[in-house]
């Protein structure tokens, strides 16, 4: 029990404000937390969307006038969006039919955008793709732990394969309703026990 | 198009699947309008207007200038750049216009591209195929089932703010519970037979 404890007590405290944000760009990605490898493939295409982006723009950002970088952000943002679904549907064809409109949906994550408009494009070229590299795979973590929870429990399954030999125990957290309830928990899980990390060394 | 297509389109975006209880788009978009109910109905006339004239017009450029060149990898670009012309070029006519409208408006301006409902109705619009008018139509009636889902959680929102929640679910995580609640109520149109 202390070693889970220990461990929610560690992500919390990577969980400081910028990466609060990024939990709340996660939402659009919950669609497709149903399967373990649909998790995982959405993370990963969305570190690499971010980490490209984030290099992109830090290299342009001395040349792209002020007012014209958000605009900027955003076209950059689509166009990796659009090369990562091509490379998806060149490799694994199914699984990009599995991720069906989430994984073009990359192109609107508010808080992702925000930072690399504000933070990224402010950072030289290493910070700002190692920055952006860790944030992504931490959601990607994030998101594989809540798709293995929520297929686990919600289809009996782990990546497809059968665990429960009878029917799924929990079966509301296949559906969208048990994504939202699920992730709200962990939210609130990592939060307290961030809160009681802070509590205890002051 | 029948008045039977009118209404099915009407219910399934609103009830059976709404954006944002059976899909997650737009949630984002939803806890942040929940500040005022004023910028609740902002969000709302704005989605209803932008996607009304996007979903038909990225659906008109898709089949008539990038399927018959083979370019539909375009479509996300196509779709992004559509709405952001739109929404900026929108913007600025107002200003110049109808100041009036400005000022109530565009305090949810900001919102609008990183509102992954309004993108979302558009590429699901040219996904599922619709003609023209149903693509307008099939956007209408997303962005009303997003107001009423923005409408729902405003109201529970109130009471929550007030009530004594424990310290680690305040703010994000108790509006995503709420949210799932609320999804859940959703869940009993499931299986409703329209005709």
């Amino acid at each position: 029990m202390s070693a889970i404890r220990k461990w929610l007590e560690d992500l919390g405290a990577t969980v400081k404000k910028p990466t609060a944000a990024f939990l709340m760009s996660m939402c659009a990605a919950l669609a497709v937390t149903t399967r373990l490898q649909d998790g995982v493939a959405i993370g990963l295409c969305i570190t690499v969307v971010l980490v490209l982006s984030s290099l992109t723009i830090s290299l342009l950002s001395s040349r792209v006038p002020e007012k014209l970088r958000e605009v900027t952000v955003l076209l950059l943002f689509a166009v990796y969006t659009t090369a990562a679904d091509m490379l998806l549907s060149a490799w694994l064809p199914s699984q990009n039919d599995a991720l069906g409109i989430f994984l073009p949906l990359i192109a609107a994550s508010g808080s992702l955008i925000a930072w690399v408009d504000r933070t990224a494009s402010r950072m030289p070229l290493r910070p700002a793709g190692l920055q952006s590299a860790l944030t992504g795979l931490r959601m990607t973590a994030a998101l594989a732990g809540l798709s293995l929870l929520r297929e686990l429990f919600g289809s009996g399954t782990v990546a497809g394969f059968p665990v429960f030999a009878s029917t799924a125990p929990v079966r509301l957290l296949s559906q969208p309703a048990g994504g939202f309830l699920l992730f709200g928990f962990l939210i609130a899980a990592v939060q307290g026990a961030a809160a009681a990390g802070r509590r205890k060394k002051p | 198009m029948s008045v039977r297509t009118v209404v099915t389109l009407a219910l399934t975006a609103l009830f059976l699947e709404n954006f944002v209880f059976t899909r997650f788009l737009g949630v984002r978009a939803v806890i942040d309008a929940s500040r005022s109910l004023r910028l609740v109905f902002m969000n709302g006339v704005v989605m209803i207007v932008l996607v009304g004239a996007a979903a038909p017009l990225v659906r008109l450029l898709d089949e008539y200038l990038l399927m018959p060149r083979g370019l539909e990898y375009l479509r996300l670009l196509v779709s992004v750049g559509v709405l952001m012309i739109l929404s900026m070029g929108g913007e600025e006519l107002m200003r110049r216009r109808l100041p009036g409208f400005y000022d109530a408006l565009h305090a949810a301006q900001p919102m609008v591209m990183t509102n992954t409902a309004i993108l979302g109705a558009v590429l699901l619009a040219n996904q599922e195929n619709l003609s023209a008018p149903q693509a307008a139509l099939f956007g209408i009636f997303g962005a009303l089932g997003f107001l009423l889902a923005a409408l729902l959680f405003i109201g529970v929102r109130e009471r929550i703010d007030m009530a004594d929640c424990p310290g680690s679910f305040r703010g994000f995580p108790i509006a995503l519970i709420t949210l799932g609640l609320l999804s859940m109520a959703f869940m009993g149109f499931t299986g409703l037979r329209l005709w």
